[in-house]
């Protein structure tokens, strides 16, 4: 199923960008409530390259 | 990325997505069904792997709970089973296409594989976050007639809109029955429907606008021993179906579950039996 949604979503089908908000590791209190508001529908947490190991 | 000796489909420097945890092995997953796999709750639940030990302890040798839905992914590293893992293209955005592992696959999926949507067909979508709005954009795919979102949120329902819904609703709106069975026509009601909101007052009504033949699934969960009321006889001759479904039915790593069975029935205007 994954690999299908991608190729709709770059066919334009699947536009699921419009449903997604990234949010610095750092800001994960920040994605928890606007979720709890609802001001974002699905908030995405990125860890920065800088700070993997 | 490193990867353990019993993986093999898998090379290092590949680019990869995270979904649920399955064992392979029983039953269910034989069938090719593994969001129904026999140790599904304890492997994706359960805090530990199948044979007892933890992924994760601390230095003083307490176990950390881990592999929440086989991953415990909110972290910098996730140490997962190979089942969790799908491969895919070096171009692809890992950042966007991240959750697809469960709930867009599982909103998609229950449209696609669940359901098996037909092309010009009445789908109703009760609950539009995130696993709702992907039934929606499903749906569309599916090239559905109508395709009605229900929601108590406005500017979610505005989404809905955006995304391929034909028609909203507030799910506090008294006469919603009425508004869902008038709108679908001479089926007397939907002909699929999708709960993604796991309330029973939503549910029941689900069921209740269902049209001939019409089919339901709840993907929302309500809590474990909930039950919601049937009306026995129209659910009998107008030979309606209501369905439970886990991740859509999907195999994460596959292209699409009805795709993959050589373009069958299920894709053509015949309701697949």
């Amino acid at each position: 199923m994954i690999p299908y949604l991608i190729e709709k979503h770059n066919e334009g089908k699947f536009p699921m960008e419009k449903l997604i908000k990234v949010y610095d590791s750092d800001d994960f209190l920040q994605a928890f409530s606007d979720m709890q508001e609802g001001k974002v529908l699905k908030p995405v947490l990125r860890w920065r390259p800088e700070i993997q190991s | 990325m490193e990867r353990g000796s019993g993986v093999t489909d898998i090379q290092v420097g590949d680019k990869v997505l995270l979904s649920y945890n399955f064992c392979g092995e029983c039953t269910q997953c034989r069938g090719n069904y593994p969001a129904y796999c026999e140790t599904l709750m304890q492997l994706n639940f359960g805090g530990k792997r199948a044979d007892g030990s933890s992924i994760m302890s601390l230095p003083n040798e307490h176990d950390l709970f881990s592999n929440f839905f086989g991953q415990s992914s909110f972290a910098k590293i996730a140490i997962v089973s190979k089942s969790s893992v799908v491969r895919v293209p070096l171009a692809t955005d890992l950042q966007l296409f991240a959750p697809l592992g469960c709930g867009m696959q599982t909103g998609a999926g229950a449209v696609f594989n669940t359901l098996k949507v037909r092309p010009g067909s009445s789908v109703v979508v009760f609950g539009t976050g995130c696993v709702g709005l992907a039934g929606v954009m499903a749906a569309k795919i599916r090239e559905a007639r109508i395709i009605v979102a229900v929601d108590l949120q406005p500017e979610r329902l505005e989404l809905a809109r955006e995304l391929g819904a034909t028609h909203t609703f507030r799910g506090d709106d008294p006469d919603i029955r009425k508004h869902i069975t008038d709108l679908c026509g001479s089926s007397r009601g939907a002909d699929f429907a999708l709960d993604c909101s796991g309330a029973i007052p939503v549910i029941e009504n689900m069921i209740a606008t269902l049209g001939i033949r019409g089919k339901a699934a709840s993907i929302g969960a309500p809590a474990p021993g909930r039950k919601v009321e049937v009306d026995v006889f129209s659910h009998l001759t107008m030979g309606r179906q209501y369905l439970g479904c886990h991740q859509g039915d999907s195999v994460a790593t596959e292209v699409c579950r009805v795709l993959a069975v050589a373009m069958s029935c299920a894709w053509t205007n015949e309701p697949s039996r």
